[in-house]
């Protein structure tokens, strides 16, 4: 496997300009939502709203202006978070969704059937049916731009290099060195989200200014399967046996029956069924 | 400069990462705000007040870059002792009349700028021969007998020499280096700004006291012989009636900071369109030929190339060589028809009549004055007062659209909303409208010209699909016709076109193979006639302008592009090396950067006096004693072997008349202009006048407003008086980065569309809960020029403000939206006026009055 | 947890395979314990026999039609690119639950065929009417993993749910064991409603059945209880909307109506009785899945 790769999105330096999202649907041929006839959302500069099947990089825009004296306009461009354990993938039940040489979690659309169990697997809300081909799709990281040693178009487009692309360890570093810088500055609410701490790292991952929820990022993002699949297992098998209990309980009093037995009863049955008929 | 110019702004964010304090200045928090350091709310149109309270603080508590300040701007200059400042005469300079000249110009009153010259040392003809004229289409028409008589008398050329040498005023300006003498510029501006406090920046701007001294701290301690700050503005700096004023406040604020011709200074216009540099420098505007000369008027005495020497050519500084420029110019022009005996076909030359900028031609299109209008790269119908315009356009017997969409130009006369609501039906509309589908930019090969003045080549990617034409095949072909039609005339008014010079034709076996279009022009045939040739020989380029001859013997159609193409396979603008990242240097080897590949103008005030740089920070260009030139990172703005020490020539002309140590090689007297005695038609100084329509009567002087407004007085373009409680909201509109001008080009793109779908007005959630605003509610907006529906944006990112103790409510709007697109929305600019700046006509959009309401179904 | 903005999209098809699958599982498994008590050709065994497979067909071809691929169903348990290699991954509820589903259908279908053999439409060699398998010798290893795919079948789409990041069914882990108490719940009083109209039945089976139905919606509703407790405050993410908890309400009501229905056996109208309390424990289960399925989504919508 090649060196992990992903993203370090830095909200210090986001300018809302969205070029990632017109780079993004440009370079994969996403179609704007409804054509792009869609309604004013009211909700600041956002007008695209969630990252979906057709948008894979979303700019979201907080205003923080309770003090207007200490007023902050923040600008988060969220992605797929290419998650080291990834709940997608983790899901999926065809093989879709797999782990790239670089690290990376991407959907085959020729793969996928459209289950849907990675949309609401995905701690991020990050994935959704593409109506186009009417498969679950998401970010790639650009992964055929990557193979053909290209960086993706949202890291491209960006005029100031908000989006950072590149071995994750290298961003990594680039990030505390930034978050120490910032801090200094006195921006004491940055933060650094998707460290290895969280779902073994988020290969994608953001300097954000404020708390996660701000950004529509869940503060302890989880995985599927750590959270519930074993302890569901085990009561649902307990469900189980106590239903086979109760089935034993209720039947308790039926001894077996006898093939002659049977056979007389299908044959009053039918007895019964004419009689039934010849009254009608 | 983040919302509208977000690939230039990410060397704001380089330079802020690396330590630079940014800082905005906007009447909304934008995009820009949310990465500055430093946030400074104002009210749209208070600009001159913010900048003037500077000033003021600049020079009050002695922060200006002293050795600067004396020996590279005029400050030390002593003024006539004639002139009235505001401060005498309650807002209005001395010299002040009505205008008497033709309505179509918009004016009012104008001034006579005798009063404002140089004591003993005029810088204009107007100075030299006590003629009245200065706005170039204002004034009599200058044939009183004193003049008649100096014109008269001038040696005629080529070559010119005489005629400058005799134009050359005596001696040089009298100057007090001290600055203490009551007349030294100076003190004119010390007193000036006097008024300008922080209080009354406060009292005038809304802008927080403490928010405006820590601007101030900012950029003083950023300012100086270690440090320097720029200002960057986007266009709608210009959109004011004091547009031009505003800008060369910042000027004169930069020059006393020290903080023009270095790297990191200057004033950093952001254009809007791309190639609006370029379209400066080979003009598509009317009052403008090729290279920054004044276009040949019939209402001056422009009746032969010496009497328009006499009139504009400038003895003293570069400008002295016009006549060179200009000689070249018309060669370019008429080609082997202009020769010395027909005056280069100087009568063949248009002469303007009047102001034919934007404004002035749609108000004669109302009256019904224009017969037919080639509309390219524009969209009046939801421009300034897009109402009036569209009126205006229904009197036209013939319109040619060219663009990438059907504008709403192009279909004004069946979508606008006066015919969706039945007002006008198309049938009454005689126009007829002919569109041209038009080629994109990556469709044609060409140049653009960025806002640092470095042209680049870009090559056509792909044909243009079906009939869509490039604008220079379309222009070209044009002309080509034309040319045809009037090949048999014997009507003397098509002299002109027959003889101008037209060979754009690819030579034969050079048309590209990989097109299916025919009829293109070789667009680098242009380009070479814009750097210029050897006339007898245009194998032979001319390789800088200071090769250009006056006597015919070059060919060059615009004098600053000169070396641009300096050998037939030599086109500078595809040059793509950039300096090495990390390293000192001008990216010498990317594009080309006019003058001369200059990439900081008057980079001579880059050394002290001596010729070392002021710091090593800031070193870029310096004398060196070994080599006897100037030397550095950059092409000296400066001749190059001119030693630090040379002594200004009181009998010179050109830069002879200029001392080694004067920077502003293109000013008569080589020096910044901290006060502009000619050039400006408002004043010598900025002066802060309220914008046309405003909240408040102006604190500062009985002078409301501009005297010399550009203001056309007709019907559907009424204004709102100061002060009028039924238009008690200021407005400014503005663009947004999703979103190109009137979105002529980008609300039919369904990736941006969705970006921003709806035309909406930002207000305050003070303003919205005081007038039932819902957040997305439907809200009227009303002035006396139109009224449209829009819907709300609340938002905590504007503000109330208290200006002059009441508490005045500022909306915005973008102005992207019109009739036609995947998108559509009611136009902001049917709300504007035609008002604007008298420099140079552009209409106040940025600070007006309306009204609001709430509008819901 | 964050409220999620991209609709999950899981809707009709979803609670109606969740509640066909249910009644199949639910039935098939009495049918198998009474294979286990020897009584593995009574008339109850036959029409759980007899129901479970189209039930099946029905909630697969739910299933199928849901996807988005539809065409694509078969990439359940086949890898596409390495035609025929299973894929198979037993951590993922929808992957395990596609073969579980799989093998249920399996057991259903020889059933169904038992039911018919013995019936006589049907003759396959030794396996005719007068050796059929249900009944027969091999019935009770027949019934041993039946009884394990129905419970399987009956419990991992709750499991499905849990194991999603969606607030509501992210926050217990006491779906399934509710969904297999709703199943068996509705699968016993689908085949009470059956026999109240056929009327077949010998009494002691009817009155097991009555029982284990009794006992099955008080279990369910013990676990519904249970559920509602480990959810605490996150039950906020289910009653989302007036329909989720109209959905509740009635579930909850109908369940608790028909205990003394079933359980308070009345000589005169036994059947009718019967028959009603085992449809309200039928609407009842449909509800709750409705609800459970739906709640945490309208909440997104």
């Amino acid at each position: 496997m090649a060196e992990p790769m992903g993203f370090f999105t830095d909200v210090s330096v986001c300018i809302g300009c969205k070029a990632c999202e017109v780079a993004c649907k440009q370079w994969n041929q996403l179609p704007a939502n409804n054509g792009g006839v869609v309604e004013l959302t009211g909700n600041s500069y956002d007008n695209t709203g969630t990252l979906d099947g057709t948008t894979w990089r979303h700019v979201r825009f907080v205003e923080d202006f309770d003090d207007r004296s200490q007023g902050r306009w923040l600008m988060f461009s969220d992605v797929c978070k290419h998650c080291v354990h990834a709940g997608c993938l983790e899901v999926c039940p065809t093989g879709a969704i797999f782990r790239t040489e670089f690290d990376t979690v991407v959907i085959q659309a020729d793969i996928c059937n459209g289950c849907r169990a990675c949309i609401p697997a995905c701690p991020f809300d990050v994935i959704d049916i593409n109506p186009v081909n009417n498969t679950a799709m998401k970010c790639t990281l650009c992964y055929d731009r990557m193979q053909a040693g290209m960086i993706p178009a949202c890291a491209q487009a960006c005029p100031t290099e908000s989006i950072k692309f590149g071995p994750v360890a290298e961003l990594r570093e680039e990030s505390e060195v930034r978050l120490a810088e910032l801090q200094r500055q006195g921006v004491s609410d940055a933060s650094i989200y998707g460290r290895e701490d969280m779902l073994g790292g988020l290969n994608a991952f953001f300097l954000i200014i404020g708390p996660p929820e701000w950004y529509g990022l869940p503060k302890e993002p989880q995985l599927p399967s750590s959270r519930s699949l074993n302890g569901e297992g085990i009561l649902g098998a307990i469900s189980a046996v106590v239903a086979v209990v109760l089935g034993a309980i209720s039947f308790r009093n039926l001894g077996p029956l006898r093939r002659k037995e049977a056979a007389e009863r299908n044959q009053a049955h039918e007895e019964n069924q004419s009689q039934v008929e010849g009254s009608v | 400069m983040a919302e509208n110019h977000p690939v230039a702004f990410r060397w704001v964010i380089e330079a802020r990462r690396r330590g630079a304090t940014v800082i905005s200045i906007d009447p909304r928090f934008t995009r820009t705000s949310a990465m500055a350091n430093i946030y400074a709310p104002i009210r749209p149109g208070a600009d001159i007040a913010f900048l003037g309270g500077l000033i003021s603080y600049v020079i009050e508590n002695d922060l200006y870059f002293r050795d600067y300040v004396v020996n590279y701007t005029n400050a030390a200059t002593i003024i006539n002792e004639d002139f009235e400042d505001t401060e005498d005469l309650d807002g209005i300079f001395s010299g002040i009349f009505e205008f008497e000249g033709d309505p179509i110009n918009g004016f009012e009153y104008e001034y006579e700028t005798d009063t404002w010259q140089y004591e003993g040392f005029p810088t204009t003809r107007a100075g030299r021969q006590a003629d009245s004229e200065e706005a170039g289409e204002a004034g009599d028409d200058g044939s009183d007998a004193e003049a008649g008589q100096y014109q008269e008398n001038a040696p005629d050329g080529p070559p010119y020499d005489d005629l400058i040498e005799y134009i050359r005023p005596d001696g040089m300006p009298t100057e007090d280096e001290t600055l203490e003498d009551e007349r030294t510029v100076f003190q004119i501006i010390r007193r000036h700004f006097s008024r300008y406090t922080p209080e009354m920046v406060e009292r005038i701007t809304g802008c927080p006291r403490d928010k405006f001294l820590e601007v101030a701290e900012a950029l003083t301690s950023n300012s100086g012989p270690n440090r320097t700050a720029a200002f960057c503005y986007a266009v709608a700096w210009t959109q004011h009636t004091k547009g031009v004023q505003m800008i060369g406040c910042a000027a004169l604020l930069q020059m006393l900071l020290g903080n023009i011709g270095r790297p990191g200074g200057g004033i950093v216009a952001l254009r809007g369109h791309a190639t609006i540099q370029g379209s400066t420098d080979v003009p598509t505007l009317y009052h403008s030929i090729h290279g920054y000369m004044d276009h040949p008027s019939a209402l001056k005495p422009h009746e032969s190339i010496k009497n328009y020497l006499v009139n504009d050519a400038q003895p003293t500084g570069y400008w002295a060589n016009m006549p060179k420029f200009l000689v070249s110019y018309m060669k370019s022009m008429y080609g082997d028809n202009a020769t010395e005996d027909n005056d280069f076909g100087w009568d063949w030359h248009p002469k303007i009549t009047g102001d034919f900028s934007h404004m002035a031609s749609m108000v004669r299109m109302a009256r019904g004055e224009i017969e037919g209008f080639f509309c390219m790269g524009q969209n009046p119908a939801t421009s300034l007062n897009g109402r009036f315009e569209r009126a205006a356009m229904r009197n036209l017997k013939w319109l040619v659209v060219k663009d990438i969409f059907e504008t709403e130009s192009a279909a004004f006369w069946y979508a606008a909303p006066e015919v969706q609501n039945g007002e006008i039906s198309p049938e009454e509309i005689d126009t007829e409208v002919f569109f041209i589908p038009s080629a994109a930019v990556g469709e044609m090969d060409g140049s653009f010209t960025n806002t640092q003045r470095w042209v680049q080549w870009h090559e056509k990617s792909a044909d243009p699909p079906g009939d869509c034409r490039s604008d220079e095949w379309f222009t070209h072909q044009l002309a080509l016709r034309l040319k045809r039609m009037y090949e048999d005339s014997d009507d003397p008014h098509d002299e002109g076109f027959k003889a101008l010079l037209w060979d754009f034709d690819y030579e034969e076996g050079e048309y590209p193979e990989d097109t299916r279009i025919q009829g293109i022009p070789d667009t680098e045939k242009i380009l070479k006639e814009i750097n210029g040739y050897w006339t007898d020989d245009p194998a032979t380029h001319l390789t800088g302008f200071d090769e250009l001859q006056d006597d015919g013997s070059t060919t060059c159609a615009s004098w600053i592009y000169c070396g641009v193409f300096p050998h037939p396979d030599e086109n500078k603008t595809r040059n793509r090396d950039a300096d090495p990242v990390g390293s000192r240097g001008s990216h010498q080897g990317w594009g080309f950067s006019w003058p001369a590949n200059r990439r900081i103008l008057y980079n001579r005030a880059s050394a002290d006096p001596d010729g070392n740089p002021w710091s090593e920070e800031k070193r870029w260009i310096w004398w060196d004693d070994d080599e006897e030139r100037w030397v550095g990172y950059d092409v000296p703005d400066f001749d190059a072997e001119k030693h630090p020490d040379t002594p200004a020539d009181p009998e010179g002309i050109g830069t002879d008349a200029h001392s080694g140590s004067d920077p502003f090689i293109m000013m008569a007297d080589g020096k910044g202009w901290l006060y502009t005695p000619s050039g400006m038609v408002d004043g010598p100084l900025p002066t802060h006048y309220e914008a046309a329509e405003a909240p408040i009567r102006n604190p500062l002087y009985s002078q409301d407003k501009n005297p010399i407004t550009k203001y056309w007085r007709t019907e559907g373009n009424e204004l709102i008086q100061h002060g009028d409680e039924n238009y008690p909201y200021v407005v400014t509109t503005y663009r947004l980065t999703e979103h190109h001008l009137s979105g002529v080009m980008t609300r039919w793109l369904p990736w941006l569309t969705e970006l921003q779908p709806e035309m909406f007005i930002e207000l305050s959630e003070e303003l919205a809960q005081m007038k039932g605003i819902q957040n997305t509610g439907w809200v009227r907006v009303t002035t006396p020029r139109g009224s449209i529906r829009v819907k709300a944006l609340v938002t905590r990112r504007l503000q109330p403000m208290v200006i002059d103790n009441q508490i005045v409510h500022t909306v915005g709007m973008p102005f992207h939206w019109g009739y036609m697109g995947v998108v559509t929305g009611e136009a902001a600019n049917d709300l504007t006026a035609m008002v604007g700046d008298p420099n140079v006509a552009i209409h106040e959009a940025k600070a007006f009055m309306c009204n609001i309401e709430a509008d819901d179904d | 947890m964050l409220l999620r903005e991209v609709p999950i999209g899981w809707n009709w098809e979803v609670y109606v395979e969740m509640f066909a699958a249910g009644v199949a599982a639910g039935a098939f498994l009495i049918a198998m314990i009474l294979e286990l008590y020897g009584r593995g050709r009574s008339p109850i065994a036959r029409v759980a026999h007899l129901i479970t497979l189209p039930l099946v067909l029905v909630a697969t071809a739910l299933l199928v039609y849901k996807l988005e691929r539809s065409e694509r169903f078969w990439h359940m348990v086949i890898q596409s690119e390495n035609i025929p290699l299973p894929i198979l991954k037993w951590w993922s509820p929808i992957s395990i639950g596609s073969w579980g589903l799989m093998i249920f259908s399996a057991f259903a279908t020889i059933s169904f065929v038992d039911a018919l053999v013995s019936r006589g439409y049907l003759s396959l060699g030794p396996w005719n009417q007068n050796s059929t398998l249900h009944g027969g010798r091999y019935g009770i290893f027949f019934a041993i993993p039946s009884i394990i795919a129905a419970l399987f079948v009956a419990g991992y789409s709750g499991a499905l749910l849990s194991v999603t990041a969606v607030a509501g069914w992210e926050d217990t882990v006491f779906i399934a064991p509710f969904f297999v108490g709703v199943s068996v719940a509705t699968g016993a009083a689908a085949l009470l409603l059956i026999d109240s109209i056929r009327k077949l039945t010998p009494p002691d089976e009817v009155e097991g059945l009555t029982r284990f139905s009794t006992l099955s919606v008080i279990w369910q509703l013990l676990l519904f209880i249970v559920l509602a407790i480990s959810l605490g405050g996150a039950i906020s993410h289910f009653v989302t909307s007036a329909r989720t908890i109209l959905a509740f309400t009635l579930a909850i009501i109908m369940a608790l109506a028909a205990l003394p229905l079933l359980y308070f056996k009345l000589s005169t109208s036994d059947q009718v009785r019967l028959g009603t309390g085992a449809t309200l424990v039928l609407i009842s289960g449909f509800l709750f899945r409705y609800a459970v399925v739906m709640g945490p989504q309208h909440e997104i919508e």
